[in-house]
């Protein structure tokens, strides 16, 4: 239930910080040479002429009710259309670059902190503190000028195929994907010096097991938090990738839309991208008491005394 | 003639990190015969934990080293065995009982799982799965916990209700040698004496050979047939029960160790402590290790390392007994 | 550990000229000394070394660049020499309009590190005051200003960076503003800890029962010993900060060109990409190699401050 009010909350700041926007919408829509009449009969129409509050008021209203988010003055239609023809295709790259970060950072991760100090260890550790300081869109564009300018094995702009997402995808995740690393890396240390493991080990446990059921298990619900972080981070670092590889999708259009002034399809686009990263949290969150008893016990308790 | 079960001769162990080599196990040497009971008493950090670690080879890899020694069980040097082939005697020949009940115990898994793991390590080729389920509830109820508890999660008990588990889980292979590092320390004093005395009825019933660490010279009274105090990574004195509670002669140290427990018969304005610290295990003295707390210290303490003074099973590593230990009233009678 | 704490007791008391509580005489030589043994962990670290070198270095030159490579060679345009690879007299090369891309590299240096400095400064500055807050008082004002930071962690930093500069529109100022107020509620949280872990201490609570202001309290008792973490993420948000100032630069909504800004660089360099791959080369280095020293020395400071940490 946490969810309305963060949802109400975000909306408003996207909304207050917006709407001190010092740019006059109605300038924009008529361009210049419109006379004050037609920019006061305008402003009038859009409500601009009332209070913050008021108009914030009608803002959420007018969404909840009737789905309805204004209309885009660059492409005169709804900003709710084009967020629904665009959100899937960035909410796909962020899908993919997360996946390709969580599937290479963690199992490198976990087996550089289990062969600590070897080559295994060392070699993975030291790329991925030089990948974490890699901006995403600088990679993109060495991974584009080496595999789709001159190689050409994969197209350079747009979505034709699925081979259009595999640079976007690489480009975009490796950042995360070193930091994943480093994560699960220290994480799988913190596990493996706790006592149950010694325990496990007195047991004559076979160091696979240790390592793989008992070590594993633990190490792994921390990552859990900070996969659930990265997706909101991949979300909004998707906007200078797409931007890049001239992907349609929602980042690229913020982009596009500030240039344009086109604040209520940038309004809209940012509440809508930030109420997704909140929900992903809330379920990374709910994902983790679900799977580490400790909390579990904590909920079912509570729900059982509330019975 | 009884057994002996383990033997450790003059072991070392040293933690190495970038700063500082810790000599912490400084060339111990006993002996354990089956179905006796060891005490090695002593104070925090002399040692006794890496000792009994060092018998499992469970000491932290990278930072410890084991320059010099041998460490017998039944016959095989543990030192020089294969991890597959120590694995085979963990947990079904040697288990431990470790200090800490609320970490030891791994919080993802039912404490069910977590006793049934140890038979399936040991005893999968020889038994049903149905069959390790039924022993499962067998030492749950052995250390007075409902079996229908084990599907439950280790946060889901009490300090001592873990520990119990920990102790289900030690022997539920039936070792021949159970180590127990302060098994109550962790505990609420109520909790502690059920603990022990549980422990003690067990060790009574299995007839296992046990070592019992602890600082609690009262554990010891109550359990030990042999006690060894432990200070500085040396065992400075040790001997059958009756040599350390009974005999005249000690070590000071271990006079020391008596001297700071308060008695109920005796009226004492305040407790004895042994004034100072154990000195810094980073460094190697020539000298005794005890001699600059030491109440009867004398020259040649600073400046020679005693030898062992021997009196049957009784041993004293201390100048003051270079003479031997004979007991003054004994010598009369010999006159 | 061996500090030789009886020599400096001993030598406090000789200046004193009297004998000192012991209390009194950790109080007194327990700062420079903490300071000094941190400072010697963090000189066995290599990696933070090395980090503090390459950052030493890269300020060198941007404190330097006019003295090194004039401003005018970075944005005057010089058509004859457009597009050369790198050489002696051009170490980086020249780009489309014949300006020194070592001169733009080191000038944007400023531009680059003056940003990401500013914004954490701000960023830290406004994430002591409401974190002390909310770790000191605790209570309503506590959870207003976490449930606030909650809400504002939620929109992804970046989205909100852009928010900023889409309401107040692209400038340095505006771009600093963006990017510390995306980087703020991390600093918060971060503060908020790091003042609760200390603020049970005892000599807080000696403070707090002597009548003391509390402004006085936070700043003199507690935000000095809660300093550590604070310091560490204040680097991190450094380094973070020029990351993001690069990209909002890059989509065109930061640095605008002629002036010399790495991300910037990078964006004006997309159109030469087949022919002149060193134009977006050697910024994208100056971004790395920044964000790659701040981060070793934000790590090395960790586990300086915290060897516990270090296995």
């Amino acid at each position: 239930m946490l969810i309305i009010p963060i949802t109400l909350g975000v909306s408003f700041i996207v909304f207050a910080i917006l709407a001190i926007t010092p740019g006059d919408p109605a300038t924009m829509i008529l361009g210049i040479g419109g006379t004050q009449e037609e920019i006061d009969r305008i402003n009038r129409e859009l409500g601009y002429d009332q209070p913050f509050l008021k108009r914030y008021a009608d803002y959420l209203y007018k969404a909840i009710v009737k789905q309805d988010l204004g209309t885009s003055y660059q492409f005169k239609t709804t900003v709710w259309s084009n967020i629904r023809q665009r959100l899937p295709i960035s909410f796909k790259v962020t899908i993919l670059a997360l996946s390709f970060a969580s599937a290479v950072g963690i199992p490198i991760g976990v087996l550089s902190a289990v062969k600590q100090y070897s080559l295994l260890d060392t070699i993975p550790t030291i790329m991925a503190l030089f990948l974490a300081a890699i901006p995403t869109f600088w990679l993109g564009m060495m991974l584009m000028l080496l595999f789709c300018l001159e190689l050409r094995w994969f197209p350079a702009t747009g979505i034709s195929s699925w081979k259009s997402y595999v640079m976007p995808t690489i480009g975009l995740g490796m950042p995360y994907a070193a930091q994943q690393l480093r994560f699960a890396r220290s994480s799988m240390l913190e596990t493996i010096r706790q006592d149950y493991i010694r325990t496990a080990r007195a047991k004559g446990a076979p160091e696979n097991i240790v390592i793989w059921k008992h070590a594993l298990k633990n190490a792994l619900l921390p990552i859990i938090t900070i996969i659930g972080v990265n997706f909101s981070l991949i979300l909004g670092g998707a906007v200078a990738t797409e931007t890049l590889f001239s992907i349609p999708g929602l980042g690229s259009m913020v982009v596009t839309g500030i240039k344009m002034k086109d604040i209520p399809m940038v309004m809209g686009s940012i509440i809508v991208l930030s109420i997704i990263c909140s929900f992903v949290i809330l379920v990374v969150d709910l994902l983790y008491a679900l799977i580490d008893p400790r909390i579990k016990a904590k909920y079912t308790k509570r729900r059982r005394s509330a019975a | 003639m009884t057994e002996t079960i383990l033997e450790v001769k003059d072991l070392e162990v040293q933690y190495k990190t970038e700063l500082e080599t810790v000599y912490a196990v400084n060339g111990i040497s006993f002996r354990l015969n089956e179905g006796e009971t060891l005490g090695i008493v002593g104070e925090t950090g002399a040692g006794k934990t890496t000792t009994a670690l060092s018998v499992l080879r469970l000491l932290p890899e990278r930072v410890s080293f084991i320059p010099k020694g041998e460490i017998y069980f039944q016959g095989q040097n543990l030192l020089e065995m294969k991890e597959n082939e120590l694995r085979k005697i963990r947990g079904e020949k040697i288990a431990m009982i470790f200090q800490d009940p609320m970490t030891s115990l791994n919080p993802v898994m039912t404490v069910g799982e977590q006793i049934l793991e140890a038979l399936i390590f040991h005893r999968a080729e020889k038994a049903e799965k149905a069959e390790l389920e039924k022993r499962v509830d067998e030492v749950l109820t052995m250390v007075g916990i409902a079996a229908d508890r084990k599907a439950d999660y280790p946060h889901q008990f009490s300090g001592g209700m873990k520990q119990r588990v920990v102790i289900a889980m030690a022997l539920a292979c039936e070792p021949e040698l159970l180590i127990a590092d302060e098994p109550t320390t962790a505990l609420d004093v109520t909790i502690q004496a059920q603990v022990l005395l549980m422990i003690r009825n067990l060790r009574d019933r299995l007839k296992t050979a046990m070592i019992m660490i602890t600082h609690d010279l009262g554990i010891v009274a109550q359990t030990c047939d042999n006690v060894a105090v432990m200070y500085a990574g040396e065992l400075i004195e040790s001997g059958t029960a009756e040599d350390i509670f009974c005999a005249e002669k000690h070590h000071p140290y271990t006079e020391g160790l008596f001297g700071s427990i308060p008695s109920l018969r005796v009226y004492t304005e305040r407790l004895n402590p042994i004034a100072g610290l154990m000195p810094d295990p980073t460094e190697r003295n020539p000298g005794c290790k005890f001699a600059p707390r030491c109440p009867k210290v004398m020259a040649i303490c600073r400046s020679s390392h005693p030898e062992d003074a021997v009196e049957n099973t009784h041993r004293i590593k201390c100048h003051l007994y270079s003479d031997g230990i004979t007991d003054p009233r004994k010598e009369e009678e010999r006159l | 550990m061996s500090l030789p704490k009886p020599d400096i007791d001993q030598e406090l008391q000789q200046e004193c000229g009297q004998e000192l509580a012991p209390e009194a005489v950790v109080a007194i030589y327990k700062k420079p000394s903490q300071l000094k043994e941190i400072w010697r962990r963090m000189r066995k670290n290599r990696a933070a070394m090395i980090g503090l070198t390459i950052i030493a270095v890269i300020l060198f030159l941007a404190v330097f660049a006019e003295q090194i490579k004039p401003y005018s060679l970075a944005v005057n345009q010089n058509v004859k020499i457009r597009l050369q690879p790198p050489s002696l007299a051009h170490p980086f090369g020249t780009d489309g309009y014949g300006r020194d891309l070592f001169a733009r590299c080191i000038h944007g240096a400023r531009v680059s590190l003056s940003i990401g400095f500013t914004s954490a400064t701000l960023s830290l500055v406004l994430g002591l005051f409401f974190g002390s807050a909310a770790g000191y008082y605790g209570g309503r004002a506590d959870t207003v200003i976490m449930r606030s930071v909650d809400v504002i962690a939620a929109i992804p930093s970046i989205l909100m960076a852009l928010a900023v500069v889409a309401a107040l529109g692209a400038s340095p100022l505006n771009l600093i503003l963006a990017v510390s107020f995306a980087r703020t509620p991390a600093v918060i949280r971060v503060v908020r800890t790091a003042v609760l872990s200390v603020g049970d201490q005892e000599y807080v609570e000696a403070a707090k029962a002597g009548g003391t202001r509390d402004i006085r309290i936070i700043r003199k008792s507690i935000l000095p010993n809660a300093m550590g973490p604070i310091l560490v993420q204040a680097t991190m948000s450094v380094a973070q900060n020029i990351l993001s100032a690069a990209t909002l630069s890059f989509l065109g909504l930061g640095i605008n060109p002629p002036t010399p800004e790495w991300g910037a660089i990078i964006s004006e360099s997309k159109e030469f990409m087949r022919t002149a791959y060193y134009l977006m080369f050697f910024p994208g280095l100056m971004i790395i190699l920044s964000t790659l020293s701040l981060n070793l020395v934000g790590d090395g400071l960790r586990d300086a401050l915290d060897p516990r940490l270090k296995s």
